[in-house]
């Protein structure tokens, strides 16, 4: 799958909903042709384009690949369908007390470990036990503690081994989770991404010392559809169908993840040595040409932006004038872009959820055409006059605003190039920096409190999860805010109605779909009207696989249901 | 010559000091550290804490003379930390990978040598023949043709149009052949062509050249003034001193060979050290990077160090240097 380096791809804010999304769920969703008659048996193999981490006890290992195997492994409380909602999975029934504080689960009569043991509520308590645990949030980064925050009593990384107050069991099939306030994206975005683990092989180790088990480097079994047989490291995985697996038995006995470089993953699933994979926009044309291949194209969960620091000390107040930003909107042929950039496998995006979201505001579609003399018209009313063919600031001073962009991805230089002449054609004088490593583009941004980096605007991206939760990116307090745009002035009744809504959009009401997504509608078009970022395009992926390989369905999450792939002869 | 090695294995000392100071400061000196992009993670409730507390659990607070100083103690004994990246032993990640990369410079450098000086041996003796010249010709290309491309030609013919070879890795995942010796040769063949192919049309071109100058000396031509064969002369008298300069490039190469097997680990996903050092680089995974940089330091000198021995026990005059 194309990954570019602007995203601030895996490590940086790949969330765990869309990664729990990628094992296995859907979407808008495209779906390989089916046969009348399913065959068992066969292996296929997946790709990964760079190496997955050594560390195999789940939510352990920060790369997005290791988690992507541990997904085919470990199943979750709930899971998300193509259309971006829950469904049962290792739960099968769960339900809300009057209040909307506490949620009760009802674990699958047929959810058993790939040893045949039951999933008890044992397992489901050492999972939360394990993320709320100070061995795991303090000593080994705990990326993903963030699950279990909202139960009573795990706010903060509690003693090894200790549980929640907010977690009962009920009997030996139903538990409930009870959060302080009520709060509708919790189970969403949080609750039901907490995989059981097996009490009967971690719960006799103390967790201080999992990471140094030989569980760590191989894990014998699962919940999931497919178990661990052999790992080669920096290599492959290769997994085995789960005979016990809740949803059924797989029907392709073995699952092989390889690592393959991107430079030849395209003749290795033109040879049949790779069955499924992500190609490159540039090669779609040519790999249509290869027999034996089908392909599907999806929109991400993500999407591009271009940035401006908005408290940057020499052109922060001319960037916080939204009449900058919205000229900047208008003034970027976006179509051309995505022509150009993309061979047209992209959706313009004109606020912070990308149009595949299933709570994206549609009244967004069409806002932002293209239009010079719109931002002409902005730009001369916010006071950027013209002088010797070039803009000034308000204030008079020549306007000569950066733009950063990150080396590695000669696609970016084109981008960049590109948006400067379209706001050369407004007469701003946009100057391209020289491309710097990513690591550098993320340290100007966080050490950037006082605006005096020299980071100005720059060119990024956002992977989404699957909850269109705004919290942790938008509101005026989020560090992630603060550290990229800064849209964070709490004197502008933008900023302020934005984190009210931000806050509505969770409460109890919103535990009414329809509600939250009224909410999130009027915050979508509050976004897109203040523009805090020049939203630029949502990127499609392109997906190749052999014409052998049926009923993947495929989304803006991942591939989904791998239970219910087969291959025919 | 036992006191000629300890003397120049002494003088390694002061070169990888001096080695590791310039890799420490060059490291800090680039910008950001494999933290930082917790930070930007919206999920994790408190980034920044958590971003210092893990620079405090790394030691990554103190001073850069401390972290030095720490780092050295250290390795001096044999504890070369964990890698923020792979949550590994360092020398556990090393034991892995290096063994790959061995495996592969190894067979590369065999190949070189076991193609390169017969062929320029004969291009020497049937000098400005049809052979030297059409193999001069193609030298030349194979010299000016970068080694990842080559990678990239072999697999297409021998892996995506053939089917014979594997593309990546160097066992198979599965399948009843997977693990064997046919197994693993079948995986090392490509990577070891692709980079032994430059190499090996350098050292044609200077086996013929060495050959034809010894070929025109004076003693050669008063081993042919004694009727001696000309096997005999050939292997005995004027391979053994044009082979004296290609030995020292040997040692040398051993470094280069590490070098320049990165791109084409990563082009067939070889886990070698190339590709560990390259991700330590961009990860700015500080424990890696400072080991990867030392072991590649340690096999450059070493294969210096191989080629100078090599030199003096082939010519007695470097000892008595």
């Amino acid at each position: 799958m194309k990954k570019r380096s602007i995203m601030m791809s895996a490590a940086a804010v790949l969330s765990f909903g869309s990664l729990l999304a990628s094992l296995g769920t859907a979407a808008s969703a495209h779906t390989t042709p089916k046969l009348s008659g399913i065959t068992n048996g066969g292996t296929i193999v997946q790709t990964f384009s760079t190496q997955f981490g050594a560390n195999m006890i789940p939510m352990l290992d920060s790369s997005v690949y290791t988690q992507q195997i541990l997904g085919y492994q470990f199943d979750t409380l709930l899971s998300i369908d193509q259309n971006d909602h829950l469904i049962g999975d290792l739960v099968n029934k769960w339900w809300y007390s009057k209040d909307r504080k506490t949620i009760f689960f009802q674990l699958s009569p047929k959810a058993k470990w790939s040893n045949g043991k039951p999933v008890t509520i044992a397992d489901v308590k050492l999972g939360i036990d394990w993320l709320a645990s100070k061995s795991y949030n303090n000593a080994d980064q705990g990326s993903y503690g963030y699950l279990v925050q909202n139960i009573v009593g795990a706010s903060n990384p509690i003693t090894d081994g200790t549980t929640p107050s907010g977690f009962k069991q009920i009997s030996n099939s139903e538990f409930s989770l009870t959060m302080a306030q009520p709060d509708a994206a919790v189970l969403g975005s949080m609750w039901q991404g907490i995989q059981p683990l097996p009490s009967f092989l971690l719960g006799k180790i103390p967790m201080s010392k999992w990471k140094s088990s030989q569980y760590d480097k191989f894990i014998p079994v699962g919940s999931g559809a497919y178990i661990m047989t052999q790992i080669i490291p920096g290599q492959s995985v290769t997994m085995k169908a789960n005979p016990y697996y809740v949803m059924g038995v797989p029907h392709i006995s073995t699952n092989v993840f390889k690592v393959v470089s991107p430079d030849v993953v395209d003749g290795d699933l033109a040879s049949g040595q790779v069955t499924i994979a992500g190609i490159q926009h540039k090669d779609y044309a040519a790999m249509k040409k290869v027999p034996g291949l089908n392909f599907t194209i999806t929109p991400n969960n993500a999407f591009d932006y271009l940035g401006w620091r908005l408290n940057n000390a020499v052109y922060g107040k001319e960037f916080s004038n939204v009449k900058f930003r919205q000229a900047v909107e208008y003034a970027i042929n976006r179509p051309a872009l995505i022509n150009a950039l993309e061979k047209g496998f992209a959706t313009i995006e004109n606020g912070p959820l990308p149009p595949v979201n299933f709570w994206y505001n549609k009244a967004l579609n069409n806002a932002y055409a293209f239009s010079p003399a719109k931002a002409n018209q902005l730009l001369d009313q916010a006071g950027f006059k013209i002088k010797n063919g070039w803009r000034t600031t308000p204030g008079g001073r020549p306007f000569t605003p950066t733009l950063t962009i990150t080396s590695g991805d000669s696609q970016i230089a084109t981008e960049a190039t590109f948006i400067k002449s379209f706001l050369n054609a407004v007469h701003i004088n946009l100057v391209v920096n020289p491309p710097i490593n990513f690591n550098t583009v993320l340290n100007q941004l966080n050490g950037d409190a006082n605006g005096k980096q020299p980071i100005q605007g720059f060119l990024l991206a956002w992977n989404l999860s699957n909850d269109p939760d705004p919290r942790g990116l938008w509101r005026a307090t989020d560090n992630l805010n603060i550290t990229s745009i800064d849209w964070t002035n709490t004197k502008d009744p933008a900023v302020v109605l934005n984190d009210k809504l931000i806050h509505e959009q969770h409460t109890a009401a919103a535990f009414d779909i329809s509600y939250r997504k009224n909410i999130l509608d009027q915050w979508q078009t509050l976004v897109s009207k203040n523009m805090p970022e020049n939203f630029l395009y949502d990127g499609e992926s392109i997906m190749a696989y052999s014409n052998k390989l049926h009923g993947v369905v495929f989304s803006p999450y991942g591939l989904l249901f791998p239970y219910r792939w087969y291959l025919s002869n | 010559m036992a006191t000629y090695i300890i003397r120049r294995l002494l003088g390694l000392i002061p070169t990888l000091f001096v080695i590791t100071v310039i890799g420490f400061l060059m490291m800090h000196a680039m910008p950001g550290n494999a933290f930082e992009a917790l930070v930007f993670n919206p999920k994790i409730k408190n980034g920044a804490a958590l971003y210092h507390r893990l620079l405090a659990q790394n030691g990554l607070d103190q001073s850069l003379p401390v972290q030095y100083i720490h780092w050295i103690g250290n390795i001096l004994q044999g504890n070369f930390g964990i890698s923020y990246n792979y949550q590994q032993p360092v020398s556990q990640l090393i034991g892995t990978y290096l063994p790959n990369t061995l495996l592969l410079a190894v067979t590369a450098e065999i190949l070189i040598l076991i193609i390169s000086i017969p062929i320029g041996l004969y291009q020497a003796r049937k000098v400005n023949g049809p052979f030297d010249v059409s193999f001069s010709f193609i030298a030349v290309l194979l010299y000016s043709i970068p080694g990842f491309v080559f990678a990239l030609f072999l697999l297409f013919i021998f892996s995506f149009s053939l089917g014979w070879l594997p593309s990546q890795g160097t066992i198979s995942a599965s399948g009843a052949n997977a693990g064997s010796f046919l197994d693993h040769l079948q995986h090392l063949l490509l990577p070891a062509l692709a980079l032994a192919l430059p190499s090996l049309a350098g050292y044609t071109r200077l086996t013929r050249g060495y050959t034809l100058q010894i070929i025109v000396a004076d003693f050669v031509r008063t081993a042919k003034a004694k009727g001696l064969g000309s096997k005999r002369i050939m292997f005995r008298h004027i391979f053994r001193n044009a082979i004296i300069p290609l030995v020292t490039q040997f040692g040398f190469d051993i470094g280069g060979l590490f070098g320049g097997a990165i791109l084409i680990e990563q082009i067939f996903t070889w886990p070698g050290m190339g590709e560990l050092s390259l991700n330590a680089t961009l990860n700015r995974d500080y424990p890696l990077i400072l080991a990867t940089t030392l072991l590649f330091a340690v096999m450059v000198l070493i294969g210096n160090l191989i080629a100078d021995i090599l030199l003096a026990a082939s010519d007695p005059r470097i000892r008595l240097n």
